[in-house]
C-alpha cells in the first residue's frame, strides 16, 4: 500500500483508472468517423448529431455497464474548474463552428483540416490538463499530425472537404484499434463484475 | 532560547498532529477521496488496495469523526455505496497536510 500523498499524482491515477477501458477512444475514434460524413456533403449534417450523440448518449451508458460495475465509480472534482471548464466547452463549440463556417468559403476551404486538428489538440490537452506525463499529450500530436495529413492530401490536389473527411477517418482508424487493445486489456484484468459491499 | 526549548517549538505542531487523518490508510482514502465529487466502496478499494474489511472499518472510524459521509443507493437494482468527504474532513486533511509540511520544514538538519 503507498502511503506518500501527493495529491497531483492522486489526480492523474484516479483520471487514468477512470479512463484504461478505451472507451474514450473507441468513442472519439467513432465520433470522428462519422462526423467526417458531413465534410463529403454539407447536407448530411445529421452526422454531426449523430457524432455528438455518441459522446453524450452512448459513452456514458458503456461505462455504466462495462467500467464502473469492474472498478467502480468516481466522480472526478471539479469544484474549482467547473467555470473554466464550461468556457472552454464553449469557446471550443464557438471555434468548431467557425471552422464549419470555413466548409462553405471557398477560399479558406484549405484551411480547414490544419483548423480541426489544431482545436481537437487544444481539447485533447485541455483534458489532460495538468499531467507532467508526456504520453498523456501523445493523442495531442496525433491530432494535430492528422490537420498536417490534410494539408498534405491538399497539396496533392485534393478536395479540402474530401482531406477533411479522410482525417477524420485516419484519426479513426488509428483511435478505434487504439481504444479495442485497452478495452481487451481492460477486461482481461477486470474479468467479472465484483459484488458490491 | 536554550535548544530544547527550540526544539519543543518546532515539534508543537506534532502534537496537534489529528490522530485520525494520520493513519496511512485513511491518510490514503482522505487524499483519493479529496480529488473526487463522490467515489464509490469498489473503486477507493482498487485504488488504495486494502481490503474489503480493511476499507470498511477505515471508513467507518472516518465517518464517525465525520470526516466521511456514507450514502448507500441503487443504481440499476445493484447497491452502491457512494462516499464523499465532507467539509470537516477536507478541512482536517488539508490542516494535517499543513501541519505535516510545517514539522517537517521547521526539523533542524
Amino acid at each position: 500500500m503507498r502511503t506518500a500523498i501527493e495529491l497531483k499524482e492522486i489526480r492523474r491515477e484516479t483520471r487514468l483508472a477512470l479512463n484504461q477501458d478505451g472507451l474514450d477512444e473507441i468513442m472519439v475514434g467513432l465520433s470522428l468517423g462519422i462526423m467526417a460524413i458531413f465534410f463529403l456533403d454539407f447536407r448530411l449534417s445529421i452526422a454531426l448529431v449523430a457524432g455528438c450523440a455518441i459522446q453524450i448518449l452512448v459513452k456514458p451508458a458503456c461505462r455504466r455497464r462495462i467500467t464502473y460495475p469492474r472498478v467502480g465509480y468516481a466522480q472526478l472534482h471539479e469544484a474549482r474548474g467547473k467555470g473554466k471548464a464550461r468556457t472552454v466547452l464553449l469557446l471550443a463549440v464557438a471555434l468548431v463552428m467557425i471552422g464549419i463556417g470555413l466548409f462553405f468559403v471557398s477560399q479558406l476551404r484549405w484551411l480547414l483540416p490544419p483548423y480541426l486538428g489544431i482545436i481537437l489538440a487544444g481539447l485533447a490537452i485541455a483534458g489532460v490538463h495538468g499531467s507532467t506525463h508526456i504520453f498523456d499529450y501523445s493523442i495531442a500530436g496525433l491530432f494535430l499530425i492528422s490537420g498536417l495529413l490534410g494539408l498534405w492530401l491538399i497539396s496533392l490536389g485534393s478536395d479540402p472537404g474530401v482531406a477533411t473527411a479522410v482525417q477524420g477517418w485516419g484519426l479513426a482508424v488509428v483511435l478505434i484499434p487504439i481504444g479495442i487493445a485497452k478495452l481487451i486489456r481492460f477486461l482481461q484484468r477486470y474479468p467479472e463484475p465484483v459484488e458490491q459491499k | 532560547m536554550a535548544d530544547s526549548e527550540m526544539h519543543d517549538e518546532h515539534l508543537r505542531p506534532l502534537a496537534e498532529i489529528d490522530r485520525v487523518v494520520h493513519e496511512p490508510a485513511r491518510l490514503l482514502i482522505l487524499g483519493y477521496l479529496s480529488v473526487v465529487e463522490s467515489a464509490d466502496f469498489l473503486f477507493l478499494m482498487n485504488q488504495t488496495h486494502l481490503t474489503r474489511g480493511n476499507l470498511s472499518s477505515h471508513l467507518s472510524k472516518l465517518e464517525a469523526a465525520g470526516y466521511v459521509e456514507i450514502k448507500k443507493e441503487f443504481v440499476q437494482k445493484i447497491p452502491r455505496t457512494l462516499l464523499t468527504l465532507t467539509e470537516e474532513g477536507r478541512n482536517a486533511f488539508q490542516q494535517y497536510r499543513r501541519s505535516m509540511a510545517q514539522v517537517l520544514d521547521n526539523l533542524p538538519e
